[in-house]
């Protein structure tokens, strides 16, 4: 009877395995050095494409890509040129320089829980991770490259045709390069900051009290921070027109891919986590400060025919206005920024 | 004893049931197959052209100002000494149809042309009269929006050098041209005056139909032989002052640049 009992359990178990594994839940993948993320509380698992699943060595050679300067057409920058760990994966000028000096026309965004991103660019042109990859390598302005040169350039290194085919079974192919460098970009992961240790912690001394007001006035029906900067991504991934610019001819943002008058100057809502640290803001990074930015807010925006109608203007006293920057400053995460893990080797 | 075999049975079976259910997207896995699959994870077996078809060749001749297109040469378009430098395309969705308005189409069939390959297989047709050629120029909406990085290097689908394929509005590049313009009117073309037209995007794919009679028959060569006339396809460009469209920051160049197309292709003379 015991062992019959003994059986029935290993069936199930083994059963349980089994349907598991068909779930598209990534915390069950049956390779055997399949990477568990490490998701911090609060946040729901990311999706992970059925063609990519994460393995630490494909992890890490994704990140040798992602710090990879041969990745440039000159062999003089890389992913971590205009995604530096130090500003979140972001940096600290308006437009970051591409090969031979040369200037694009917008702020390199954060890579901040990137894998939860749904669509990729600030107007969404680009639809996953993977594809995304030929964007920078590709462009004129970032690093001029080519995916065909860049093959050739991998296949003549012994070390990345090693690693390449104990990953992937292959030779250094588009494949390969895209699915490790997203692999990669999905463990670039802050949820620590002292904000989601108060709320999604429980820690409830890490914030004083004018941080708490502050959190009170983001999340308040005035203010309505959090009607686009909405959960634990503080996103919610629609594209407005936040009125910070009456003239976008420079740059249409989502009418560059949409072609449609009602969606010029709207841009992907972006996360707000280590804000602190990503300045300059706005999609042309031609805003310097947390301060500027709820002036525009307050004032109620420039009014451009576009402009998202949440903006409406409100008033803050001078004190007000500190406690919401005092806490915008909670969200970052100084254990992202120094992790290991996701710095240059 | 006999009921935990029976249950050992049981959970055997429905687990690769579900298994064999799940997840994997299932097609063929073979790129040389009709219906490749680039998304497919698990082969479904792969369907290829049956003996009764027979193989055709399209044979694309390039012309300009009355001679052959020849890629980095000079040209006068418009009155305006022009280097072309690289001009390619793509023609996709290869249809012949018959008197009765029957249509073959061969969907797999991709092909990247440029001035310095003539001749293309375009995959096996039944044999038969035919009265039309039917073929797109670009790409359609659904591959165009594909991962590229599941074809191999050297499918005309795959990563290309130079790229046919726009990563800031993710779709192929239908059609490619870059050279140098005179820009400053002494009668050479200078880097000053460097262009691009890049034409791309689902509302640029071009449907060109070409009423001709062609016969397919075994034993014979079965070579369909096209013309592309250049200057058509430059004509009303004003070559030194406005040359350059990536379609979204050019508009009003793009469309007159596919209005061309439809008037360049012809049956060769």
């Amino acid at each position: 009877m015991k062992k019959q009992n003994t059986t029935y359990y290993i069936c199930l178990f083994v059963a349980g395995i089994i349907f598991s594994s068909c779930a598209k839940d990534p915390k069950i993948i049956v390779e055997p050095d399949a990477y568990v993320l490490n998701v911090p509380s609060g946040f729901a698992l990311p999706n992970i494409p059925d063609d990519n699943p994460l393995t630490a060595a494909k992890i890490a050679l994704g990140k040798k890509l992602f710090y990879e300067k041969a990745l440039s057409v000159d062999s003089t920058i890389s992913c971590g040129t205009c995604h530096k760990q130090e500003f979140a994966f972001s940096d600290n000028v308006a437009i970051t320089a591409g090969v031979e000096g040369r200037l694009g026309f917008r702020n390199a965004p954060t890579l901040t829980n990137i894998a939860w991103a749904t669509e990729m660019l600030m107007d969404g042109g680009n639809p996953t991770l993977e594809t995304q990859v030929y964007v920078p390598i590709e462009t004129h302005f970032e690093m001029d490259f080519n995916m065909v040169l860049l093959v050739n350039r991998l296949n003549a290194d012994a070390e990345y045709v090693d690693a390449f085919n104990n990953v992937f079974g292959s030779n250094p192919d588009p494949f390969g390069i895209t699915r490790a460098l997203a692999a990669f970009e999905r463990t670039i992961i802050s949820g620590n900051s002292r904000f989601d240790q108060y709320y999604y912690q429980g820690k409830t001394e890490v914030l004083n009290e004018q941080e708490i007001n502050g959190m009170q006035l983001f999340f308040s029906p005035t203010l309505k921070c959090a009607s686009c900067h909405t959960g634990y991504l503080f996103t919610d991934f629609t594209y407005q027109n936040n009125g910070f610019f009456a003239d976008y001819s420079a740059d249409s943002g989502r009418a560059r891919i949409t072609l449609l008058s009602e969606d010029v100057g709207k841009f992907k809502v972006p996360t707000l986590r280590n804000i602190a640290l990503t300045g300059p803001y706005m999609h042309n990074g031609q805003i310097n400060s947390l301060e500027e930015i709820i002036d525009s807010y307050s004032n109620g925006g420039s009014g451009h025919i576009n402009q998202s109608e949440l903006i409406q203007g409100f008033v803050l006293t001078a004190q007000e206005k500190e406690n919401l920057i005092l806490f915008l400053n909670t969200l970052t995460d100084n254990q992202f920024i120094h992790n290991p893990d996701l710095g240059e080797d | 004893m006999k009921k935990s075999v029976f249950l050992l049975t049981l959970t055997t079976i429905s687990a690769v049931m579900f298994l064999s259910s799940c997840a994997k997207k299932e097609g063929c896995m073979d790129q040389a197959a009709l219906n490749f699959d680039p998304e497919a994870e698990v082969d479904m077996g792969c369907e290829y052209a049956t003996d009764d078809d027979v193989a055709v060749t399209l044979h694309m001749h390039q012309n300009i100002g009355g001679g052959e297109l020849v890629e980095e040469s000079m040209y006068t378009i418009n009155g305006v000494a022009t280097n072309l430098n690289l001009v390619q395309f793509y023609v996709s969705a290869i249809t012949l149809v018959d008197a009765a308005g029957n249509e073959i189409t061969n969907d797999d069939v991709y092909l990247l042309v440029t001035p310095e390959e003539e001749a293309y297989s375009i995959g096996n047709f039944p044999a038969g009269d035919y009265t039309q050629i039917k073929f797109d120029i670009g790409i359609d909406s659904v591959t165009n929006h594909a991962d590229p990085s599941k074809y191999d290097i050297g499918n005309p689908l795959g990563a290309q050098f130079p790229s046919m394929h726009w990563g800031w509005s993710f779709g192929y590049i239908f059609l490619r041209i870059d050279g140098e313009a005179d820009a400053d009117g002494n009668g050479v073309p200078d880097t000053d005056g460097q262009f691009e037209m890049h034409l791309g995007s689902d509302a640029y794919l071009a449907t060109i139909e070409i009423d001709f009679p062609i016969t397919i028959a075994e034993g014979n060569e079965n070579i369909v032989h096209l013309d592309a006339d250049w200057d058509t396809f430059f004509t009303g460009v004003d070559m030194a002052n406005d040359n350059t469209t990536h379609v979204t920051d050019n508009a009003a160049l793009s469309s007159l640049l596919y209005e061309n197309i439809f008037n360049m292709f012809s049956a060769e003379e």
